[in-house]
């Protein structure tokens, strides 16, 4: 098992605030947890050092972007296939896919964003002339988000 | 949206602590500038927001599940949509058109956690089957498959076409 981290109450709120917004002000984290700035600055360090804080990034409506199309590919393939649909969705450049190996009713789960229908239709055909039958496309509507729900606390060793 | 709009958001997408004044002197603009643009695409909703990634598995998460569900045909997809969206550890529902009806991401400590949720979700009257589906991926929130800029140069070579 990767090495855990502890974290308290107060980390679990810090973290819940740059979730919902990266640039809050240092001094605003410091007021809402009721501990001084400095204590904000090493705890945000901690976690950044213990590898939980990854990156800030940017949260971007790829929709407004000209992706309008969101999907997820469920593909079942044997095991000897897969490397060449990772090169296959690499090659096509869809500029947003991620894929992730997964068990249970897929093998591999594919997000994908794209312009146009066709981009989807073309890896479905591509995906099927590699021999893989068993592709599952389904199109994403509205979306909702809740954070929220997800428990933030160290968990027992 | 035109390039500087592109190249703040790289910006801000590689570090979005990153201070709009340095942002504005390796971009060659005022900070008021960038401020703006930030602002701009935010009202526009091009920016949802700034946000971190978290790797989950430093507190113990082992992975995520996928539960792809389908919608009993007497009832409103809305009302699966709501009913998923209130169970624990269920941080995003979305409708979907395909082979189900609705797609619902859950981070999971184990397996007892995705056995859980799943029978939860099955006992949503307008549910009619649900299938699991589980990675390893334990990066959260998904910022990584959510308007994350991999290209920006296709990107930049997409938007110019229009």
């Amino acid at each position: 098992m990767k090495d855990k981290v502890q974290i308290d109450e107060i980390d679990a709120k810090i973290l819940r605030e740059l979730i919902k917004n990266s640039r809050t002000k240092l001094k605003d984290l410091a007021e809402y947890c009721n501990v001084s700035i400095n204590a904000i600055f090493k705890r945000i360090q901690r976690l950044k050092e213990s590898g939980l804080i990854k990156r800030a990034t940017l949260f971007t409506n790829m929709g407004a972007l000209g992706y309008e199309i969101s999907a997820t590919i469920g593909i079942n393939l044997n095991p000897d296939q897969e490397q060449n649909v990772m090169n296959l969705i690499r090659d096509k450049k869809m500029n947003l896919a991620a894929i992730s190996r997964s068990m249970g009713k897929f093998d591999l789960c594919v997000f994908v964003m794209a312009k146009n229908l066709e981009e989807i239709e073309d890896l479905k055909r591509d995906l099927i002339l590699q021999g893989i039958n068993r592709v599952s496309v389904n199109f994403w509507g509205k979306t909702h988000v809740q954070y929220e729900n997800v428990e933030l606390k160290a968990m027992g060793r | 949206m035109d390039k500087i709009d592109l190249k703040v958001l790289q910006e801000l997408t590689e570090n979005s602590e990153t201070s709009f004044r340095r942002i504005a002197m390796k971009l060659g603009l005022s900070p008021k500038t960038v401020q703006n643009r930030y602002e701009k695409m935010e009202r526009q909703g091009v920016i949802f927001r700034s946000t971190v990634e978290l790797d989950l598995s430093k507190i113990g998460y082992s992975g995520k599940a996928y539960f792809f569900v389908r919608n009993s045909p007497k009832y409103e997809v809305a009302e699966t949509v709501n009913e998923v969206s209130k169970l624990k550890q269920v941080f995003l529902v979305s409708e979907i058109v395909g082979d189900f009806d609705v797609i619902a991401l859950a981070m999971i400590k184990d397996f007892g956690d995705a056995i859980k949720i799943n029978n939860e979700i099955r006992k949503i009257p307008s549910v009619s089957k649900v299938e699991i589906a589980f990675t390893s991926n334990t990066t959260f929130p998904l910022t990584e498959k959510f308007g994350t800029i991999f290209q920006y140069e296709e990107l930049w070579k997409n938007f110019s076409k229009k």
